[in-house]
């Protein structure tokens, strides 16, 4: 437990010293004076395009920086010949990239809109979303090389978890759709402003998000495992 | 002919590591979206078409010309933070390549690209009235694939390594908003003078409009900021790998 407080103290330092936290402290005044500039009518729909694809999103954006560093700085084999377990090194970077996307999310929302909506599903489903997408990027890294590498192989599955968003676009409605666990934080990011979300989207949203994102812990946990095996031999 | 050799080099790399199919094919992309949903997106704004669809058309069209060089750019520019993170650009110096062979290269395939796509943007759009001047686009679609170097350099001088460099990503990606500035009434805009991508817009919106002399006079402006900014980005950025 003690170890696993250093590691989430360093990891939000090494994050706050090289401006994440600057960085999202800007882009979230920039969203909320985006959304406060647009007409009524588009607002809601701009808010949770923006939520889902940015703030929510960030941790899938930077991970990929800090594992190529740590990689590149030769830290991957050093580190883990230590006491710090993989699933520390893992929860770690899970948990400080997602605290920062609840605080650039629930600081737009704020600027924008004041306290008005739902907040229950909401913030549970930013909070799922920031760690599914911070442990999916997590996993993707681990066998990358260069930062256009990570990006360039993160774009196969980017597009597909991006998926459902036809449906709050418009564009489309597919049943199948609802098997990504992005169909689930669309829903629970609709819920601030839509419609009262019925008992069983509650659950479904609850379920399924949760339910994805320890698979996704166990995926990340597994290719890196395998990845430092790889790289021991 | 060195450069020749690094793209044999490159394009066969592309084979393994897709990133330049990726740089090449989005900008494509954002011309597609141009042409076939930026229609349908404009057809659903509220309010009387007649009246402000143009400004808004340009506008749109103006973001997109803007979101051309972005790609490219701030690929080159993880590029550059890679290559410095892992000390190539010392091991490139002392080979035939030398330091200014590497730069050029690294920042002059984004910009190309870029012209080569921004050229294309005003007819694939589709959003500009018939009568507007052709020459007068010149200066700022010029200066727009003038930016994807910019971007680039950007990260290089403002990054001291690549988690840096994602955070400055993060924030230069918004200065292709700016057309959206043009919205506001005038003394207020004027705020935007602060990036160059205002200029551009303002140049872009203005030859859109026929109004040729001030789509050259702002996109000369443009053109002047930007390469005083980036002499001063690259000797930041210079004095980084040293």
């Amino acid at each position: 437990m003690i170890r696993l407080r250093s590691a989430l103290l360093f990891d939000a330092r090494l994050q706050a010293r090289h401006g994440f936290y600057a960085a999202y402290a800007i882009v979230s005044l920039l969203y909320v004076a985006m959304l406060r500039a647009l007409p009524e009518a588009w607002r809601e729909l701009a808010h949770l395009l923006a939520t889902f694809s940015d703030p929510a999103a960030l941790g899938f954006y930077f991970v990929g920086g800090l594992v190529l560093l740590e990689k590149q700085q030769r830290l991957f084999d050093p580190l883990f010949a230590t006491p710090y377990a993989a699933s520390e090194y893992v929860l770690s970077k899970t948990a400080t990239l997602t605290g920062l996307s609840a605080a650039a999310i629930v600081a737009v929302r704020l600027g924008a809109f004041g306290f008005e909506g739902r907040w229950a599903l909401f913030l549970y489903g930013s909070v799922a979303t920031a760690a599914f997408f911070t442990l999916l990027g997590l996993g993707i890294a681990v066998s990358c090389r260069t930062l256009n590498g990570y990006f360039v192989a993160s774009t196969v599955y980017t597009s597909v978890f991006a998926l459902p968003l036809v449906e709050p676009l418009g564009l489309a409605s597919w049943p199948a759709l609802s098997m990504l666990p992005t169909h689930a934080s669309l829903l629970a990011l609709e819920s601030a402003f839509g419609p009262e979300p019925t008992v069983r989207t509650t659950i479904y949203v609850v379920v399924w998000l949760a339910g994805w994102t320890v698979a996704a812990y166990a995926w990340a946990l597994r290719r890196l495992t395998r990845e430092r095996e790889a790289g021991a031999e | 002919m060195i450069w020749l050799r690094m793209s044999v080099v490159d394009a066969k790399q592309t084979l393994r590591d897709p990133m330049l199919f990726f740089m090449t094919a989005a900008p494509l992309l954002i011309l597609a979206a141009l042409r076939y949903a930026a229609p349908y997106g404009l057809s659903l704004l509220p309010g009387d078409p007649e009246s402000g669809a143009l400004d808004f058309a340009a506008i749109v069209s103006a973001v997109a010309l803007l979101l051309v060089p972005l790609l490219p750019g701030t690929m080159a520019g993880l590029l550059l933070l890679d290559e410095r993170d892992e000390r190539l650009v010392a091991a490139l110096a002392v080979t035939p390549l030398r330091k200014s062979g590497y730069f050029g290269y690294r920042l002059a395939f984004p910009f190309v690209l870029s012209a080569g796509y921004a050229a294309a943007l005003p007819s694939a759009s589709g959003l500009l009235p018939p009568g507007a001047n052709a020459l007068s686009l010149a200066p700022s679609l010029f200066a727009a694939a003038a930016l994807a170097p910019m971007f680039a350099v950007l990260m290089g001088a403002l990054a001291a390594n690549k988690l840096e460099g994602l955070a400055v990503s993060k924030l230069s990606g918004w200065v292709v908003f700016a057309p959206a500035l043009l919205l506001a009434p005038e003394p207020a805009q004027w705020v935007g003078a602060l990036v160059p991508t205002y200029w551009i817009a303002k140049s872009y919106v203005s030859a859109a409009s026929g109004d040729a002399a001030a789509a050259y006079g702002w996109g000369i402006g443009a053109l002047l900021y930007l390469v005083a900014l980036f002499v001063w980005l690259f000797g930041k950025y210079l004095r980084r790998i040293e």
